[in-house]
């Protein structure tokens, strides 16, 4: 019988070395360049369900989308509607960060505690419990648990009665308790090792911020810094599209959030984001492994503006759709879990997609860059243990998780110059 | 004691989001406490030809496939897990139907996979190519249709009887509290321009709603939330083809009288927009359409 192998949430697979290029890389995703053809002559409202099933982030993906619909009819939504999409926008980030923290790679696993890698810092059935009231909420505020789909153009198609706000309101109070007690337990557990990791790798960095400058986890301008925290592109959605579909490395996600805003949008984010800044120091960092230590303290960030956005709403919300204006182009960008997802929508008069671009995530181009910078030149004929030791070492830092320990697969395949498989290296 | 069975999950370039829901599912702890996990792979390169290879034939008791059948190296692929594996699910809309996936067959060049597409290649279902002893549909599977999946195929003493599907046999509409008022179809609209009446049937108020030809176990969760039933269960059983279904229920529904009774009915079908993306929206791999096979030109 061959290695068993568990793994239920995707996580980088693989690395090539190319003979030619003498390089080690992981695959980049192409951006999403097949779905204009995809979309074309659909129907508009349809596509925030369409793009939730594109591999990426689906919470984020279809707020991007009515967000990006919002824009081509131009319909502001309600205020309502807005601290409801709000507060789902959170729980997409809370579930995004829940996931990519806990949920491991393990061999021969058995039981759900073996696919949850805590240290012991934190029981596993509570993790499981915390991912569950999360999927609870997502499907309480959106109306499917992991693909949401009440966003419209200009609002939400449905409030939520007094059952369902109560109901939101307790869990996202119990996934705040949850996300505090991680954030004390990643600091017993998981500072350490991100202290003690050594990658250091200063890039531009791409983000979105809200109106008061600080790290958003959902709507506002984007921003883009160098790698010493000078404004780039501050709010042009037209020239951060050409940054981000340009060839420059650049970097998304929790780190470039750090880098790129000031600060957290919650009060408790904020304090654990002051004790991280003592350890660490202040941005711009460029520390891979703060990473780690960002995620859960957005964790915080996330469950808190979920609890004030639900605060914001009442009971029996009526009036959450804007009226439509004529169809256009709309383009809009969101904060999700991974970075910052650019979505822009054509539509003719009808409300047919005529055109459409989606800008993806890309944490493949930043594990490139890192690679190339940390292992150098790689000849797959001269390998050593030294050099996969190294590669393992930049995986390892960008393998999203809550403490060191969690074993992750590495697959290091060699190619020739026509492409064929020379040698495979795999561990353990 | 008996043997815990051995399971399997394979997930091809599908979105991830069957194998989330398997994760989120409140069934998961029992079901990996019952039984022996081989692999649980989310995206192709985590279990390779080469490791599957190395199973005996009929290894695995159970193996869920999700995600869609698409170029020859995933046929090859499913192949050897038919091979390895006595009883295979087609888990989700993907590997049931060809799911969303499926639209791209009408536009070759187009993917709804972040992977570069290739001439020639066109999604299929998973039974196109192997054969399928349970199907558990939806896009992804419902909660409690996973439940019950789990519950017989898993946790119960006997297998369920090959065939079977893990959902219900009555439409969606059986699910749906809306009242259904049988007045006559005669416009067609689209929810997000105009919202609907919560307490009224969709498609009597002229939503296109795939409820009556959908197989129901979801609870009917998206006319709940105000949207029309999109078909992500599949066709009831018999229904060869769901997409085609529908368009004759509506055929039927549209009825006016008069001098221009035809006429009318005509301008009220032409209006509607996207049929395949509409009526197809899941199954146009499983379904007679099957796939673009010249530009037409």
């Amino acid at each position: 019988m061959a290695a068993n192998w568990i793994s239920p949430v995707p996580h980088i697979a693989e690395i090539v070395l190319d003979k030619a290029e003498k390089r080690a890389r992981v695959a980049v995703r192409p951006s999403a360049d097949g779905i204009a053809a995809y979309l074309r002559g659909r129907l508009a409202e349809d596509v925030p369900l369409y793009v939730q099933r594109t591999g990426t982030d689906p919470v984020a993906a279809h707020l991007a989308a009515v967000a990006a619909l919002d824009n081509a009819y131009s319909a502001a939504p309600p205020e309502k509607a807005r601290h409801l999409r709000a507060a789902l926008a959170a729980c997409g980030i809370y579930y995004h960060h829940l996931l990519r923290l806990f949920f491991t790679r393990m061999n021969d696993a058995s039981g759900v505690s073996a696919l949850i890698a805590t240290g012991e810092a934190i029981p596993p059935p509570d993790v499981m419990t915390a991912l569950q009231r999360v999927r609870d909420e997502i499907t309480v505020l959106g109306g499917r648990g992991l693909t949401p789909e009440r966003g419209v153009p200009g609002g939400m198609t449905k409030g939520l009665n007094e059952d369902e706000l109560h109901q939101a309101r307790t869990m996202a109070a119990a996934l705040l308790e949850f996300a505090l007690a991680a954030e004390t337990a990643f600091r017993a557990h998981g500072a350490e090792w991100v202290r003690k990791e050594d990658i250091d790798l200063p890039l531009p960095a791409v983000a979105v911020v809200d109106e008061d400058g600080k790290s958003s986890l959902y709507t506002g301008e984007v921003r883009v810094v160098d790698p010493r925290g000078k404004v780039l592109i501050d709010g042009d959605l037209d020239a951060v599209v050409k940054f981000m579909t340009g060839d420059a490395p650049y970097r998304v996600g929790p780190l470039a959030r750090f880098n790129t805003g000031a600060g957290m949008p919650t009060p408790q984010a904020q304090k654990a984001l002051d004790r991280m800044v003592a350890d660490l120091g202040s941005p711009p960092l460029h520390r891979v492994a703060a990473i780690h230590w960002l995620s859960v303290i957005e964790l915080v960030a996330a469950a808190e503006l979920a609890v004030a956005a639900l605060d914001q709403l009442e009971p029996g919300d009526s009036g959450l759709r804007a009226p439509l204006s004529a169809p256009g182009t709309g383009t809009a960008a969101i904060a999700t879990g991974a970075g910052v997802m650019v979505q822009r929508l054509a539509l003719a008069a009808n409300g047919l997609v005529t055109d459409s671009q989606v800008i993806i995530p890309q944490l493949e181009r930043e594990v490139n860059a890192a690679l190339q910078t940390t292992v150098g030149d790689v000849d797959p004929e001269q390998m050593s243990a030294e050099t996969i030791a190294a590669i393992e070492g930049v995986i390892r830092a960008y393998q999203p998780a809550f403490v060191p320990e969690a074993p992750f697969l590495l697959r290091i395949t060699a190619r020739g110059e026509n492409g064929a498989t020379i040698a495979q290296w795999r561990k353990p | 004691m008996p043997k815990p069975k051995s399971v399997a999950i394979y997930a091809a370039n599908g979105c991830g989001g069957c194998s989330q829901s398997l994760l989120v599912s409140d069934r998961l702890s029992a079901l990996l406490d019952a039984v022996h996990p081989v692999f649980w792979a989310t995206q192709p390169g985590d279990v390779t030809q080469a490791e599957i290879e190395q199973y005996d034939d009929r290894e695995i008791d159970i193996l869920l496939y999700a995600g869609p059948v698409y170029d020859d190296e995933s046929i090859a692929t499913a192949q050897l897990l038919r091979r390895v594996a006595k009883r295979i699910v087609a888990y989700g809309a993907c590997a049931h139907l060809g799911g969303l996936c499926g639209l791209a067959n009408l536009a070759p060049e187009a993917t709804l996979h972040l992977a570069p597409s290739k001439d020639g290649r066109f999604i299929q279902p998973l039974s196109a190519v192997i054969a399928v002893d349970y199907i558990l549909p939806g896009c992804p599977p419902p909660p409690a249709m996973i439940a019950r999946m789990v519950d017989e195929l898993f946790l119960g003493d006997e297998l369920p009887p090959a065939g079977t599907v893990f959902a219900a046999t009555k439409a969606v509409c059986a699910e749906c509290d809306r009242r259904h008022l049988a007045t006559p179809l005669t416009a067609i609209k689209r929810f997000h321009a105009t919202p609907p009446d919560p307490e009224v049937c969709l498609l009597d108020q002229g939503y296109i709603c795939l409820g009556p030809v959908t197989r129901g176990g979801c609870a009917a969760v998206c006319p709940r939330s105000d949207r029309p039933c999109t078909g992500c269960a599949g066709p009831l059983a018999g229904v060869h083809d769901q997409g085609g279904t529908i368009l004759h229920a509506l055929a039927s529904l549209v009825r006016f009288t008069g001098p221009d009774g035809q006429r009318r009915e005509r301008e009220v079908l032409d209006s509607i927009p996207d049929i395949a993306g509409t009526a197809y929206k899941y199954s146009v791999a499983a379904s007679a359409l099957k796939r673009r096979v010249n530009d037409g030109s």
